[in-house]
């Protein structure tokens, strides 16, 4: 439907201003900050995607996803038969079966989740792309970050666009898509509107911020637009939800609680789970339970007493 | 009481006092407290800006009259004042009173000074100012709603962000009335939608709460119930968002509501209602929308929302408000040059209402102007001719650019100079060729004024001043000198319409001539023999932008001038005695009083 992007209008200013009152909101405090702070927790995916990710570390990874927060915080907070882990384990596609065997003998059903398509430029040919999405279902993975090609969006072409995540869809076949927009690289925020209806459209189960790759990542002006869009698409077709993921550049535990407040504001209350809403971060994990810690015991853990992922 | 909002109910302040020594130019004079709100108590609380303020940094005496419901902050303020020895004992007087009293204080021979603050209620004013309009200066009401024109290009998204964030918390300087929304066709519907989402989430609850978004009502303001039930009746949608459990306190609450498909003619656009009450109207198109937005009445700004540049920037050059914000709504900063609302004053005119200028004392004129005699006075048809012809000379010699307008007064110098045409009756004529001197004096004065681009926080403002329309000037006896009035008039875009004496009407024709025959459109300048006393009168029962009253006996009386935006008592010493220069300030007088200031906010996107 390219009459629903052709008339998108966004003004930067105004939405950096709006950017700007949202930084001023007070944040909760006591028992609502620790609640918001696990809720934050079970939303996140934990994320490694270095060159020197081995079996090893991946495994580390694996057993911290399992346990994000410490047992005898969760005990203090009573909250420790819920289940709370985190929301996926985010890794490159060769390492997905390690991470699959890992939880699978943790007896964990934490899905796990694996960037493809050219992770994280996208300046592969398309085949190559679609072979990796299916191997990496084949491993196991359950849900697929796959990355767009910016260029198609510099250059204004939204068939090419819309035809390439369809193709990416339908070789993730059962599993769930994320699409990364990589917004830092996409120019302007009209651009980013308009990529995250094409996206959508196109069958994405998520829309993500970024890679964690580029010089700007997850911003709260990107944020807003994406998810005003979000809301733009759940009007016009009725029913589609679909999910936001920001990526790349949340470190503190102040910071995700924003995100869900922004959320909120912005999507609803309906959108603050797991199904329809994730964080892609790594150390973000160590700053929340730090902050967990502070709430039980009254004063910040030295580094070695909080396990490291 | 520090979370008893002010604004929405009267206020009157009188300057007992004039005083000494300040006649020069008020630049030296400290100009911090104009601006901004001396009294922000919680920004979640519409507050109105405290009125004794602003006299007194320039040297008045100021004696604050307030109703009861709205004096503890004034009270307050009064017992601050005097702590530590901030301001000297009587400088600031703080009344509480009923609003009978302001009679009794306008009538008090050492009130120099009488400014209105407050929703704008013009037969309270009317009824307290009485007449003649030649007693105490009078300053006009400020405030009034906001008006945002949301065209087809817009950010829908953001402008419904900021409008709903408007109507929660409306600024200081506009705490009445809510938001007039005048959507293009195209995207009323998807406005209104998120309009709704976003006003279904705002907060309610305790304005000294951080949380809150949208505070109580101030105290002694009725529930806007009546417009709403109104608006209903008539069949519009109104959406209400549902009260949440409310804190205690007394506080009275009203939900966020917006009315759609509402019409000029209902109440809720006729005249502004306190609370967060948002009002939605389809338009067809830019061009429609300055048209609607030019006949609401107590508009203080208006914001215009369009990603399309030319469009935007045509659309906003035509509103009439002062104040005007691009994909923006409430940026305001003292820096940015327009103080807004419906007295539309700036910095430098608003404080030039509370000195005393050099010119209030006339100089000598040897002879009068003509013998006593009295003519008829302009019949109304006349009159309302005249005015008709120059309101409809007036868009077109205003919007011309200023070169022409130059150029056609240095033809009429030309003109004048060449000696054309015979004296008639008597009158003196333009011997000393100062006369000749004024036109071409303004000419290049309106070659040279462009406005300024202000810095201001986000971006640049454009301030600029444009002329009022159509003016009426009511020439008496003793004024010899009024005809020097026209070529400034003229010169910065106006129309004018003159009743002169029959002593002036000769030279004042004979100006005339020399302007149509240097280019001036027929019904830009009108000049009409009558008798003083009541013309001023007759001249603003025709509606002009502006009225001048110029003589001793000029004069009007208010009920007629009520719907006279500005009316002006000129100073018989503001152009000096004839052959020589006016004073030092008198040219920034009249550009101020030919002109009203526009401010047009740009705000520029960062990275």
């Amino acid at each position: 439907e390219l009459g629903w992007i052709s008339k998108v209008y966004v003004n930067r200013p105004a939405v950096v201003r709006h950017a700007e009152q949202i930084k001023k909101w007070k944040t909760v405090k006591g028992n609502w900050q620790a609640a918001w702070l696990l809720k934050a927790v079970t939303c996140i995916d934990l994320t490694t995607l270095s060159g020197d990710d081995t079996p090893s570390n991946v495994q580390r990874l694996c057993f911290k996803a399992k346990q994000p927060i410490r047992e005898d915080l969760l005990k203090a907070l009573d909250m420790h038969d819920k289940g709370i882990t985190v929301g996926a384990v985010c890794v490159y596609p060769a390492r997905v079966s390690d991470a699959v065997n890992t939880l699978k003998a943790a007896g964990c059903n934490i899905p796990v989740a694996s960037v493809a398509a050219g992770f994280p430029s996208g300046q592969t040919p398309l085949e190559t792309k679609l072979a990796e999405i299916r191997l990496a279902v084949e491993y196991g993975a359950r849900e697929i970050d796959i990355v767009i090609s910016r260029s198609l969006v510099l250059a204004g072409q939204w068939e090419g666009l819309y035809e390439e995540i369809r193709l990416c869809r339908a070789a993730c076949g059962e599993a769930h898509m994320k699409t990364i927009l990589a917004t830092g690289e996409l120019g302007s925020l009209a651009n980013v509107y308009k990529a995250s209806m094409i996206a959508m459209m196109a069958g994405s189960d998520f829309i993500k911020t970024s890679t964690g790759k580029e010089v700007e990542n997850a911003t709260f002006p990107v944020g807003i637009v994406m998810m005003r869009a979000i809301k733009e698409y759940y009007w016009q077709t009725g029913y589609k939800v679909v999910g936001f993921k920001p990526a790349g550049g949340i470190r503190t535990a102040k910071e995700a609680i924003t995100w869900l407040m922004l959320v909120k504001e912005e999507l609803g209350v309906e959108w603050l789970t797991p199904e329809l809403f994730r964080l892609g971060a790594s150390s973000l994990l160590g700053d929340i339970e730090q902050q967990i810690f502070y709430h039980v015991t009254g004063s910040y853990a030295p580094q070695h007493e909080l396990a490291m992922a | 009481c520090p979370n008893v909002p002010l604004g929405g109910v009267p206020s009157v302040l009188g300057c007992p006092r004039v005083p000494v020594g300040v006649s020069q130019p008020f630049w030296g004079v400290p100009m911090s407290l104009w601006a901004v709100p001396a009294v922000f108590v919680c920004p979640r609380v519409p507050v109105g800006r405290v009125p004794a303020v602003p006299g007194v940094p320039a040297g008045n005496t100021a004696l604050v009259l307030s109703p009861p419901a709205a004096a503890p902050p004034l009270l307050l303020l009064g017992e601050l004042s005097g702590e530590g020895a901030a301001l000297p004992p009587g400088v600031l007087n703080v009344l509480v009173a009923p609003p009978g009293l302001c009679r009794a204080l306008r009538a008090h021979p050492e009130v120099t000074s009488v400014t209105f603050l407050g929703a704008p209620q013009e037969e309270l004013q009317a009824a307290v100012w009485g007449s003649p309009c030649r007693g105490p200066r009078l300053g006009g009401p400020r405030g009034g709603r906001v008006v945002v024109i949301v065209l087809d290009s817009a950010d829908v998204d953001s402008a419904a962000a900021a409008i709903a964030a408007t109507a929660a918390a409306p600024p200081a300087l506009f705490p009445w009335g809510g938001c007039v929304v005048l959507a293009q066709d195209a995207v009323a519907a998807a406005l209104e939608r998120r309009l709704r989402a976003r006003l279904g989430g705002l907060r309610l609850g305790d304005p000294l709460d951080p949380k809150t978004e949208v505070g109580p009502l101030p105290p002694g303001t009725p529930l806007p119930e009546g417009v709403v039930r109104e608006a209903q009746e008539e069949g519009a949608q109104v959406f209400q968002a549902p009260l949440p459990p409310l804190p205690e306190g007394g506080h009275r609450f009203y939900p966020p509501t917006l009315i759609s498909g509402a019409a000029p003619t209902w109440r809720c656009l006729r005249e502004p209602a306190p609370g967060p009450l948002l009002v939605l109207l389809p338009v067809r198109g830019p061009a429609e929308a300055v048209a609607v937005a030019s006949a609401l009445p107590h508009t203080a700004a208006a914001a215009v929302w369009a990603q399309d540049v030319t469009v935007a920037l045509d659309t906003a050059d035509r509103l009439p408000q002062g104040l005007v914000w691009l994909n923006a709504l409430d940026l305001l900063d003292p820096s940015g040059g327009c103080a807004g609302g419906a007295a539309d004053t700036d910095l430098d005119e608003a404080l030039r209402e509370f000195g005393c200028p050099p010119w209030e004392q006339p100089p000598k004129v040897d002879e009068p102007l003509s013998p006593l005699v009295t003519v008829d006075d302009p019949g109304d048809p006349e009159l309302a001719q005249a005015v008709a012809a120059a309101r409809g000379a007036a868009p077109g010699w205003g919007r011309l650019p200023a070169a022409s307008r130059a150029r056609v007064l240095r033809g009429a110098s030309a003109v004048l100079g060449g000696g054309h045409g015979t004296p008639e009756d008597g009158d003196t004529g333009d011997t000393d060729g100062s006369l000749q001197r004024a036109l071409l004096r303004w000419a290049a004065h309106v070659e040279r004024a462009g406005g300024a681009v202000q810095e201001v926080p986000g971006g640049r403002a454009l301030v600029t001043r444009r002329p009022h329309g159509v003016l009426g000037v009511a020439w008496g006896w003793p004024c010899p000198l009024a005809l020097e009035l026209l070529p400034p008039a003229l010169a910065l875009g106006n129309c004018v319409v003159v009743v002169a004496p029959p002593g002036g009407v000769g030279p004042a024709q004979r100006l005339r001539k020399a302007l149509v025959a240097a280019g001036l459109p027929g019904g830009a300048l009108a000049v009409l023999p009558g008798n003083s006393r009541r013309s001023g009168c007759h001249l603003a029962r025709q509606h002009p932008d502006g009225l001048w009253l110029c003589g001793g006996d000029a004069d009007c009386d208010w009920a007629s001038a009520v719907s006279v935006p500005r009316v002006w008592g000129v100073p018989a010493g503001l152009l000096g005695a004839p052959g020589q220069d006016p004073p030092p300030g008198a040219e920034r007088e009249l550009e101020l009083r030919c002109t009203r200031p526009r401010c047009l906010w740009l705000p520029l996107g960062g990275p």
